[in-house]
């Protein structure tokens, strides 16, 4: 994003029609070839000389990997090359708003609607920097990934996926191929918070799920901090408190320093706003998700 | 221009028309220099510097002219000149010394743009670091490090004072009446100092420039340049080539805002193509350069105290402006003088001393932006007024009405007695305030941490161009009575020539279909206007046109008084048709008189019209060397802006629920574009006032030199609700009355947005962007107890 360049470097350009069809070309050029599924972030990096492709294989093409399923019980399944608008769409048609919520929430406020026609779920999980929204919004839910390659299939979680701030458990001859977010359970509910009035990306993000059960309490709370940290991060200590919580009020101190002291660590200055600002804007999206979970 | 004669009402002027060039744009037909291109042309790369500020010891590109498809490697060496539009003091390519991360040092021209970019990763150039200085206060020090040691020696116009021997650029002082004796009067005296930031004018096209210089001389050049006239006299001036063999042609531009007015990489270009063996070159900026390597707009910080009586008049306004115009200052020495001048705004103040001063650092150059001087010097301005009322304990709305300058009456800061026709400044206010509806901030009784609340803030602007700028224009017939319209004054968005084409329409009475205005200027095909700045076009070149129309109606009549046996007194031209006064049933289509009339035997009198039109500013001046003293502008536009805000306490959240806008432009020639206009310059001043600033890291390289991290302001973010109205007092001697415009409608947004916060919080915010960060930490400084009492009640809303 910062580079002189206006060209593309020299690359050659392939659209395979089968998942085999990838793979043999994954197996045949190794780290040479990239895939491409929007092509927003590959692209772009490659623009900026930030990644070296002498293969793009554009996956696009390849018919198995376009779907998303929605059953009871087993939850949603995203093919590798489906569009945040595709996926926003089918949780709107399907009437899986609720359930899916913070996913929901989370798509809406991904950049703007040419942007989301083109990009992929997958894509952006697999680009995992803190600005995208993908890992941080599977993060709430119960997620896996399916990853292929020629010799056999992996399932992981998107924590272990995401080693760090752009690393990533993926070797040069797989893909990515589906994206697996688990049913919730009875009474489960979920928000997503982004604060991104200075960038164009978050500055710090929240996830936050939990169970109800009646009344406005909250029990199993989940509490993800994104952005504003290299990779999705679990407030565990936080979580535990505010589901022991029985009066929030007199609670509300004892919370944000946990907050404060869990999420601390993880938080840098960075030149569009302090560490001190930051964190002062997670308390606060902490508190307006726990408002929201309570109110729903 | 005559009303005409069916019913007395215009056809055209006063209408919503859309633009003329609507349909090629949308449609994604139109051309730009960045889509030119010339067969067997080359591709220009740049590279730049890696240090704020070092000399050049060596340039060793052996390996990069071995790049398959690479030409030639130039350095600043083989084209030792300096260009500039005010003050010559830039170079082509870095001679010797970098002056700032980003400084072209060489060049690389090739036969296909990826070569070009390949070989400039393989330049090496070694350097000798030298001390930089990244802020003005360090480049006013004694013994500050010079950037530019040959100052004296520079080609600059008499209206500029820089200072040889140290970091000033321009030096501008503006004197009226005593201000000691002022301040001694004033029971009260408000103080601020402000700072904003560098920012981009973030137009769309990146600058671009295809240039060939051909074995006979000639120069030929296309470019997304705002003025092609300034651009061929600079090149003439700066390599010393009569303008007579230089031809610069300007297509549809894609953005300018300023940004590409004087000068842009034109003589680089043209001093490549000669040195690559007479070869069209194309130079295109990417994004990125567009941030650090071509010119931006300055920043600036400033110093004020401003005297009233307890009464609320001013009696007594001292400013200090300090520009960083950094590496270099060839347009941003007018800027510091133009906000000299214009320092008192819309008021009447007898004592006035503003000193303002462009200042180089070892950072980006910058230039012009969209009423230069007016957005830095109305930001500061227009706060010490809302400052001033909270003090007194006065209604700013009241306190501005009280100081206003009276056309007819007052004296402007430059001591020039406002003309009677200058436009009506107490019913804008009054408008505004009426549309704002002026209440008293409230807090949002859903959401007590959410603050509603209204600003307001006025402002006034002029052209600010050489006391003798100069205009032209030409209306030349087609045989079906259709109209060719050349003007030199370009169009990158705002709309002047669709109102030209309105006023041909209108003259002749012919439908609009029938005039023509083409895309294209050219110094060849386009007669001369000085520049496409300032508000000037529709002013300056709609007058030209009008001695035009009047010269083509005159030829018209005199062939139709020969075809028609009739006094040319006793014609007239309506409806595509001339006619004799009295008896509308003898008349003759334009068709029959526009190439000349020819008689039923054959026989034929007259010839093809063309029409010709001047303007000249006339009665403006240069300004005293020594107070600042004279008549600086063709005209004064007012007007002024009103927000309705609303702000989160908690989180620093900042959303515009309503923008007004009202300026009297005397004559609303097209209330559509015109509003377009408005509402374009409002969204423009609200980014700048909350999102916009160029970040420098500490080596003084720019941190985010693209849209996502310099965040402009995207649709979500503009505001639902536009009240906008146009005052019309018209101006005696403007086209039909009217006055320009096109920049005003930014500069009081900033400073609106920042008193409506003051307003609601008594927080004063005196820096840009008002960024979420800023803003509470600026709460949690001057108001704790208003941070607390919105926290308590967020609490209160959870439970």
């Amino acid at each position: 994003m910062s580079s002189p360049y206006i060209t593309l470097p020299e690359f050659k350009y392939l659209r395979p029609k089968t998942l085999d069809e990838a793979l043999a070309i994954l197996d045949r050029y190794g780290e040479d070839a990239k895939i491409m599924a929007g092509g927003v972030a590959l692209l772009s990096f490659m623009k900026e000389r930030l990644i070296e492709a002498k293969y793009v294989v554009d996956i696009k093409g390849v018919r198995e990997l376009h779907y998303i399923r929605y059953s009871e019980g087993d939850g949603l399944r995203i093919g590798a090359t489906v569009t945040f608008s595709e996926i926003e769409d089918y949780i709107l048609q399907r009437g899986l708003v609720q359930r899916f919520r913070a996913l929901y929430q989370g798509i809406k406020k991904l950049s703007d609607p040419v942007l989301r026609n083109r990009s992929t779920l997958a894509g952006n999980v697999v680009e995992a920097l803190p600005i995208v929204d993908g890992p941080c919004l599977l993060s709430v839910f119960d997620s896996e990934l399916k990853i292929v390659s020629s010799s056999g299939s992996r399932v992981v979680s998107v924590s272990e996926f995401i080693s760090d701030e752009g690393f990533i458990d993926l070797k040069p001859n797989e893909i990515v191929v589906e994206i697996h977010i688990k049913d919730p359970p009875k009474g489960f509910v979920s928000t997503f918070r982004k604060y991104n009035p200075v960038t164009e990306f978050s500055m710090v993000s929240v996830g936050m799920s939990a169970i109800r059960e009646g009344g406005r309490d909250l029990r199993d709370v989940k509490c993800v901090l994104c952005a504003a940290t290299p990779k999705p991060v679990r407030l565990r200590r936080f979580e535990d408190l505010v589901s022991r919580v029985s009066d929030l009020r007199s609670s509300i101190d004892e919370l944000l320093s946990s907050v404060e002291s869990e999420a601390a660590g993880f938080i840098q200055d960075d030149p569009y706003a302090s560490r001190e600002f930051k964190l002062h804007i997670a308390k606060m999206l902490i508190l307006d998700s726990l408002k929201e979970l309570r109110s729903l | 221009m005559d009303k005409p004669h069916s019913g007395g009402e215009y056809r055209y002027i006063g209408k919503r028309i859309p633009p003329l060039d609507a349909y090629e744009k949308v449609l994604g037909a139109a051309e730009y220099t960045f889509d030119l291109e010339i067969p067997g042309m080359f591709h220009v790369k740049l590279v730049h510097s890696e240090y704020a500020h070092a000399r050049i010891k060596s340039i060793d590109y052996s390996k990069a002219i071995r790049v398959p498809g690479v030409v030639s490697v130039i350095t600043g060496r083989d084209i030792p000149y300096r260009v500039g539009i005010y003050v010559g003091d830039r170079d082509l390519l870095a001679i010797d010394k970098v002056l700032w991360i980003g400084h072209p040092v060489a060049a690389v021209v090739a036969e296909n743009l990826r070569a070009a970019e390949k070989a400039t990763e393989l330049i090496e150039v070694e350097y000798d670091p030298l001390e930089p200085v990244f802020s003005v206060e360090e480049a006013l020090r004694e013994n500050a490090p010079i950037l530019h040691e040959n100052l004296d020696k520079y080609r600059r116009l008499p209206a500029f004072n820089p200072k040889p021997g140290t970091n000033i650029a321009n030096y501008f002082k503006l004197v009226k009446g005593d201000i000691d004796k002022g301040f001694a009067e004033a029971d009260t005296i408000v103080r601020g100092r402000f700072k904003l930031p560098y920012i981009s004018h973030a137009y769309m096209e990146p600058q671009v420039v295809i240039a060939w210089y051909r074995y006979s001389g000639d120069i030929e050049i296309w470019s997304s340049a705002q003025s092609p006239f300034a651009v061929r006299s600079l090149l003439s001036l700066s390599l010393d080539i009569p303008a007579g063999k230089i031809k610069v042609n300007v297509p549809y531009i894609g953005g300018g805002f300023g940004g590409k007015a004087g000068l842009g990489w034109e003589a680089l270009a043209a001093m490549i193509s000669r040195h690559v063996g007479f070869k069209p070159v194309k130079l295109m900026l990417s994004r990125a350069e567009q941030f650090k390597s071509a010119p931006v707009v300055p920043g600036m910080v400033a110093e004020a105290e401003m005297g009233l009586s307890r009464d609320g008049r001013i009696v007594a306004y001292r400013a200090k402006f300090l520009f960083d115009s950094g590496a270099f200052a060839d347009y941003t020495v007018n800027i510091s003088r133009t906000a000299g001048y214009a320092c008192a705004g819309s008021y009447d103040i007898p004592n006035i001393l503003c000193e303002s001063y462009a200042v180089y650092t070892n950072k980006v150059p910058t230039t012009a932006l969209r009423g230069f001087g007016h957005p830095e010097n109305h930001f500061v301005l227009e706060h010490m007024i809302d400052m001033a009322a909270r003090e007194l304990d006065q209604d700013p709305v009241k306190i501005r009405s009280r100081n206003l300058l009276k056309p007819g009456v007052s004296t402007t800061g430059t001591g020039v007695r406002l003309r009677e026709d200058a436009g009506n400044p107490q019913l804008v206010l009054e408008r505004i305030s009426d549309l704002l509806d002026w209440t008293t901030p409230e807090v949002d009784p859903e959401r007590p941490w959410v603050i509603r609340s209204k600003g307001i803030a006025l402002s006034v602007k002029g052209p600010s161009q050489p006391p003798n700028a100069s205009s032209s224009a030409i209306v030349k017939f087609n045989e079906d009575a259709s109209v060719d319209v050349m003007v030199g004054t370009s169009n990158f968005g705002q709309g002047t020539v669709t109102g030209l084409a309105m006023m041909v329409a209108e003259a002749f009475g012919i439908p609009l279909e029938k005039v023509h205005v083409k895309p294209l200027r050219s110094t060849d095909a386009s007669p001369y206007t000085w520049q496409t700045v300032g508000s000037r076009g529709l002013f300056t070149d709609g007058l030209a046109l009008l001695e035009a129309i009047e010269d083509a109606k005159r030829k018209i009549k005199k062939i139709a008084s020969q075809a028609l046996k009739v006094d040319e007194d006793h014609l007239e031209i309506a409806d595509g048709k001339v006619y004799v006064v009295g008896k509308p049933w003898i008349s003759i289509p334009l068709e029959k008189i526009v190439m000349g009339y020819q008689f039923p035997d054959g026989t034929s009198v007259g010839g093809p019209v063309i029409g010709v039109g001047r303007h000249i500013a006339g009665l403006t001046t240069y300004l005293d060397p020594e107070t600042g003293q004279g008549n600086p502008t063709i005209f004064y536009t007012f007007g002024g802006t009103g927000v309705e805000v609303e702000i989160n306490i908690l989180t620093g959240e900042i959303k515009v629920l309503k923008a007004v806008q009202v300026y009297d432009i005397g004559k609303a020639i097209n209330p559509l574009l015109l509003e377009g206009q408005a509402i374009g310059g409002f969204v423009m001043g609200m980014s700048r006032a909350l999102y916009e600033r160029i970040i420098f890291d500490e080596f003084g390289s720019v941190a985010n030199p693209n849209f996502s991290f310099y965040y402009v302001a995207r649709a979500k973010d503009a505001p639902d609700n536009y009240l906008i109205e146009f005052v019309e007092t018209p101006q005696m001697d403007g086209p039909l009355g009217s006055r320009g415009v096109g920049e005003n409608v930014m500069i009081s947004v900033p400073v609106a947005i920042a008193n409506a916060i003051y307003r609601a919080t008594g927080v004063s915010i005196k820096e840009l962007p008002i960024t979420p960060e800023r803003l509470v930490k600026a709460i949690r400084e001057q108001r704790p107890d208003l941070f607390e009492q919105a926290f308590k009640a967020y609490i209160d809303s959870m439970v």
